[in-house]
């Protein structure tokens, strides 16, 4: 029975390979999380001040607390 | 030590402290200019002093006449029904919403720190060094803070009850 030559593995330049990969992998990795950030939390945060500001009416919040007697200054 | 296999990755060494380096300087341009643009102070409409004393706050309001008054912690047999305990105090700070305001705080004896967290405020009053503050508030209400700098016995029971108003 001949015997089975396997083919000859890769012996050079495997720490090369492996560096190239996972460097290439982690700046991808980073970005997308970054940019998964920004738009899950950074712009969520952002756009619920937003919406709340919008229509805020702060005199009617005042008005509101001075009703409630918060407020020592104003009656 | 000296197997060539081991020895002159050169390239490789020159790139991994280069790129590194450069990388931070880059984080840290805008960084610092962000800092600094935290320590402006563009145009306040008002501007109040708050001197720490052991163990009370006393505020000034000079811009418009000469408002001088003291701002003691209510003691625990003063306090209404709904009152906070350790928080209240007898003169309360009155300040405007929707208007930048300028802080001025300092101490006369001791190192305190004047706090309001919800309003994102907190500055040590140093003796002999005038720190100052700015916000601009958007809510009215009364919020409240306590002294964030040990000051001694009473060090929890000068706290700072703000009333922002229009």
């Amino acid at each position: 029975m001949a015997p089975e030559v396997l083919p000859k593995p890769q012996m050079r330049g495997l720490l090369a390979r492996r560096l190239r990969f996972h460097m290439a992998t982690a700046f991808v990795l980073s970005l997308g999380v970054a940019a998964l950030y920004k738009v899950g939390v950074a712009d969520k945060r952002k756009k619920a001040y937003a919406d709340f500001y919008r229509n805020y009416d702060a005199m009617k919040d005042f008005e509101e607390m001075r009703k409630a007697g918060i407020f020592q200054s104003v009656k | 030590l000296t197997n060539t296999n081991i020895t002159d990755a050169q390239e490789m060494e020159t790139i991994w402290t280069i790129l590194p380096a450069v990388i931070l300087i880059l984080i840290a341009l805008p960084s610092l200019r962000i800092l600094y643009m935290t320590d402006e102070i563009n145009n306040p409409s008002f501007t109040i002093k708050s001197i720490g004393h052991q163990w009370y706050w006393t505020y000034e309001y000079t811009d418009y006449g000469g408002l001088i008054f003291n701002s003691y912690m209510l003691p625990p047999l003063f306090l209404n029904p709904g009152d906070l305990r350790l928080l209240e105090v007898d003169n309360r700070v009155v300040l405007p919403i929707e208007a930048p305001v300028r802080m001025m705080i300092t101490s006369q004896d001791v190192l305190h720190s004047w706090t309001i967290p919800t309003l994102g405020l907190k500055t040590d009053a140093v003796p002999g060094r005038l720190n100052q503050t700015m916000f601009t508030a958007t809510r009215p209400g009364v919020y409240y803070g306590q002294c964030s700098e040990i000051c001694g016995a009473n060090h929890s029971f000068m706290p700072i009850v703000a009333e922002l108003i229009p």
